[in-house]
């Protein structure tokens, strides 16, 4: 069964209809990601406003467990964390800033307290596979955290400051300028905890806990013409992390991390024509501390072209052509030495709006990447707005993740013969409305091959081989309601995910995948007083590969509200109370996760 | 109002969930003692505290895992390196707590916890009334320390170049590894040796006095049997057996000629068992030449734990993941005796 088949039997099912489906362009607001709109045509993303990073401050692992779909793996608040997407592991979930994969080119995953949480204009979460646009890692989802520059809106800033639990303080500053040709925008963030919280409960001190960071932001976009924009964005990270200890006399281990991003593009958008030429130049640099001193220092030069044009008013058609190049320095133990790899990467995508309820997008991509072969990735995405209250969508796609350096070359054990871990996997979204409320469920199934697994090899060391196959399927849904009446505005939404995940040698659920997971957020404005509350329900997770209740998390739920007010138009307090079931909770086996904690913010807009 | 009904459907969907997943695990041991049988280490994860012991019988019958927690109501460390045994006493070092835990070899209740001057312990050796712990962090510190086994006070230590790993007591002296197995820069990442070097300690000045063996293949083990130690070497075409004479700090060699990469070697009765990296386990008399040519039993798994007892083989196919699996072979004609699941990372078998 191949592509084209299956997209024939597609099209015969529906009826043709002539309408103009092509989407008209916004040109007050310059998107980095230029891509994100148009999978925004197939494809459910949730969107989270800076508003909504704001309320779980403390680490990116916090906005995704309360806010996401995604299950986050936590060695205790702040320190070493991973996502899973519908039962994935970390590194098959792609992180990307302003379009760009940023997952560590060593570890092949994205250490999510080591990303910068402040300073984004939107926080996109994904489900499902997008390699074909979004590149390697990108099979259980993606998390997109991108920046928008805006045009004619003058002179606005914030300043916010926050006061927590566990000796955590939080500073934030963003200003921003435009006029009808220019728009600057540039935060800063600090932030500290000293994290030595306790759970008596389970006899834990959240010792040798401590962490700080810091990040700046700078985006500036120039219209050099009519319809072309010069723009570029910056993000400079710096954090200090240490790693909790169960005991006073455990080894204490600290990871120091540096990372800068800059991009440039250039871009044209014609109501026929758009390109966007990016250059970028990422830069990981860590150091870790601990019985063993390592670190590493990751170069990427990237170089990106996308091409969008309109056939006609119904057929577009998209060429995005990348080279990348990827040089890697591991320092202390991992060996690896000096290694960069070229990867080349050619992708097509063609869209057919055939009305303005029906269309379809077919995309094939080709990596060209230097020491190994890698597959030819494809994806098939179909939706079909049925009636007023109903729409559905149908997603199928090829995705992989190249080895990392560390797979490829660590010493000893590092296997230069891997071959790319690759997958298949349908979605489907069905999407109902009611009033004021919109269902949205989506069933899917994944199957990844070729995974990639550390194994003993008896002399000593381990090593990695292209051994396991994992099934996953399951099922995503979403309630959301929004209403406004008077001067009250409520907003709700609520996700249940139902993950199997299976590895096909043991045919044993795969650890730290829930089966359940339920979160809901809930939003009450009146007037200049908002609340809200957050709540979220983790079931049964195992945490080893034999399904052991013994070594198994048990069910919990958390909830955390808060309350805020905004006086004279400007200034906001609020205050958070996180936990307040005071649950004793765990991501991780033997890592508890605060109990109640507070905390004071104050905000000024000006 | 609309919004508390749905709000109410929510909290019945949560309750629904919380109803029909049990709660936590519960696990009660049977109170018992543990005279009579063996204890089977299990190092647990690296960076978690989910070190554990178990206990099987003596007829096998019997076994009970996490008993370390189930007798003191705690969690035992990070990586349970080694066990060894002192009096009425069992002293449990724990790697990377940087650690030893001192219980009773009966009751399995704790009766000291050991920190001063650890780091990244290894293995223990006890000498008279002394105890001496091997240090390594492949860093600055490579050292053995000595404690008074009376108060678990610390007393000195003594610094080698290389390498610091088994440690036992032979005829009143305290033998070391100071060698051991390297890895080359590139895939395959050939073994190479660091030198090839045991050194005795003598526990009243701690003066060192190294031996150097002749530079066949690398140093794998060292054990202690009826006053002498014994050293495993291997290399790609032979095995070594060396016999120290720790107070001439001379030795003897058996030559496995044809058994390659012999990775583990114990004693029991008057014979050699050793393994090598395909877990094929031979047998040989202590005093004979003629070396074996058939393996007594191919074990499964990756043999991480091995250790020959009371005419007994026992072998663990340690899982990180997981529970690891236990084979007891017959030592004399190599059949299956029984199999059964362990902690994590299993690693050692201790008659008690």
């Amino acid at each position: 069964m191949d592509i084209k088949r299956f997209s024939a039997l597609l099209f015969v099912s529906f009826n043709f209809s002539l309408c103009f489906g092509q989407e008209k362009s916004i040109d007050t607001v310059y998107i980095f990601d230029n891509q994100m709109n148009k999978v925004k045509l197939f494809h459910k993303v949730t969107t989270l406003a800076p508003a909504d990073i704001q309320k779980n401050s403390s680490n990116l692992s916090e906005v995704l467990r309360f806010q996401s779909p995604v299950y986050i793996k936590e060695n205790g608040r702040g320190a070493v964390s991973s996502p899973s997407f519908r039962g994935t592991t970390a590194q098959q979930t792609a992180f990307t800033w302003n379009g760009i994969n940023i997952n560590s080119q060593f570890l092949g995953q994205g250490d999510v307290n080591n990303i910068a949480l402040f300073g984004y204009d939107q926080m996109e979460i994904k489900s499902g596979g997008g390699s074909v646009i979004y590149g390697s890692g990108a099979i259980g989802g993606s998390i997109h955290l991108n920046n928008d520059l805006s045009f004619n809106k003058g002179f606005s800033g914030t300043f916010n400051s926050e006061i927590a639990s566990f000796g955590t303080f939080n500073n934030f500053l963003k200003a921003s300028f435009s006029n009808d040709k220019f728009s600057f925008k540039v935060s800063g963030n600090y932030l500290i905890s000293q994290n030595d919280y306790e759970v008596p409960e389970e006899n834990y001190i959240n010792r040798n806990g401590k962490y700080h960071n810091t990040t700046y932001n700078v985006g500036i976009s120039y219209k050099i013409a009519k319809n072309q924009t010069i723009s570029w964005q910056s993000q400079f990270y710096d954090a200090t992390q240490n790693y909790p200890i169960f005991t006073e006399n455990g080894n204490k281990s600290r990871y120091e991390a540096q990372t800068l991003r800059s991009l440039i593009s250039w871009d044209i958008n014609k109501s026929k024509l758009s390109n966007s030429l990016k250059a970028a130049y990422t830069e990981d640099n860590f150091q870790y501390f601990g019985t063993y001193n390592s670190g590493g220092i990751n170069k990427n030069y990237i170089l990106k072209n996308d091409f969008n044009y309109f056939i006609s008013p119904k057929w577009n058609v998209n060429i995005i052509g990348e080279f990348q190049q990827n040089q890697g320095e591991g320092v202390g133990t991992s060996g690896i030495g000096n290694v960069n790899r070229n990867v080349g990467s050619v992708a097509g995508l063609l869209r057919y709006f055939t009305t303005l309820n029906l269309r379809f997008e077919a995309g094939i991509k080709k990596d060209f990447v230097e020491g190994f072969s890698s597959p030819v990735l494809y994806s098939f995405s179909g939706k079909w707005q049925a009636t007023n209250w109903y729409n559905f969508n149908l997603n199928f796609s090829k995705n992989y993740r190249f080895p990392s350096f560390n797979d490829l070359y660590w010493q000893p054990g590092g296997n230069p013969d891997l071959k790319p871990e690759n997958s298949i996997q349908a979605d489907m979204n069905h999407e109902f409305k009611a009033g004021d409320f919109k269902l949205t469920i989506s069933p899917y199934y994944i199957r990844i091959n070729d995974m990639i697994r550390w194994l003993d090899t008896g002399l000593g060391y381990w090593s990695p081989f292209n051994t396991n196959k994992v099934e996953s399927y399951g099922l995503e849904s979403q309630l959301t309601y929004e209403k406004q009446f008077n001067q009250h505005f409520i907003k709700l939404n609520a996700g249940y995910i139902y993950t199997k995940s299976t590895d096909l040698e043991t045919q044993k659920q795969l650890t730290y995948v829930p089966l359940h997971k339920v979160f809901g957020n809930a939003d009450y404005q009146y007037k200049f007083l908002k609340v809200y509350a957050q709540g979220m329900f983790n079931g049964l997770t195992y945490t080893t590969s034999d399904e052991s209740r013994k070594y198994a998390l048990y069910p919990y739920f958390v909830l955390n509200a808060g309350v805020s007010a905004t006086l004279l138009k400007k200034y906001i307090v609020g205050i958070k109370v996180n936990n307040i079931t005071d649950t004793v909770y765990k991501t991780v086996a033997y890592y508890p996760l605060p109990k109640r904690n507070y905390s004071i913010t104050a905000s000024i807009n000006f | 109002m609309k919004i508390t009904r749905f709000l109410q459907l929510i909290f019945a969907f949560i309750l629904l969930f919380n109803v029909s997943c049990t709660s936590d695990f519960e696990q009660t041991l049977e109170p018992i003692t543990y005279e009579n049988g063996y204890f089977i280490t299990n190092e647990g994860s690296f960076n978690k505290p989910d070190a554990e012991v178990s206990f099987v019988t003596q007829d096998l019958n019997f076994l009970q895992n996490d008993i370390y927690k189930a007798n003191n109501n705690e969690n035992l460390g990070d990586v349970l390196q080694t066990m060894a045994f002192n009096g009425s006493k069992a002293y449990l070092v724990l790697n990377n707590s940087n650690a030893i835990q001192v219980v009773d070899r009966v009751t399995f209740k704790k009766q000291a916890t050991v920190t001063t001057n650890l780091v990244n312990p290894r293995y223990i050796a006890f000498s008279g009334n002394q105890y001496f712990v091997t240090n390594n962090n492949f860093g600055n510190v490579i050292q053995l320390n000595a404690y008074n086994v009376a108060d678990n006070s610390y007393v000195s230590n003594v610094s080698f170049p290389r390498t610091a790993e088994k440690v036992v007591e032979a005829g009143g002296k305290i033998i070391v590894q100071t060698d051991g197995v390297t890895y080359g820069p590139a895939p395959n990442f050939e073994e190479l040796p660091t030198g090839h070097t045991v050194t005795i300690v003598t526990p009243s000045n701690m003066s060192k006095l190294e031996i150097t063996l002749p530079s066949n293949g690398i140093i794998r083990d060292l054990i202690s049997y009826n006053g002498d130690a014994y050293v495993l070497a291997s290399g790609n075409t032979n095995s070594y057996i060396y016999k120290i004479n720790s107070s001439a700090g001379t030795f003897t060699t058996t030559t496995l000629t044809g058994i390659t990469k012999a990775q583990k070697l114990r004693i029991d009765s008057n014979k050699f068992y050793f393994n090598d990296n395909t877990n094929k386990i031979y047998s040989m008399n202590l005093t004979s030449t003629t070396v074996p040519t058939n393996p007594l039993v191919t074990s499964t798994g990756n043999a991480y734990g091995f250790n020959v007892i009371d005419g007994r083989i026992f072998v663990s196919d340690a899982s990180f993941t997981g529970p690891s699996k236990v084979n007891v072979y017959n030592a004399s004609n190599g059949l299956l005796l029984t199999t059964f699941n362990a902690g994590i990372g299993t690693n050692g078998f201790y008659k008690n």
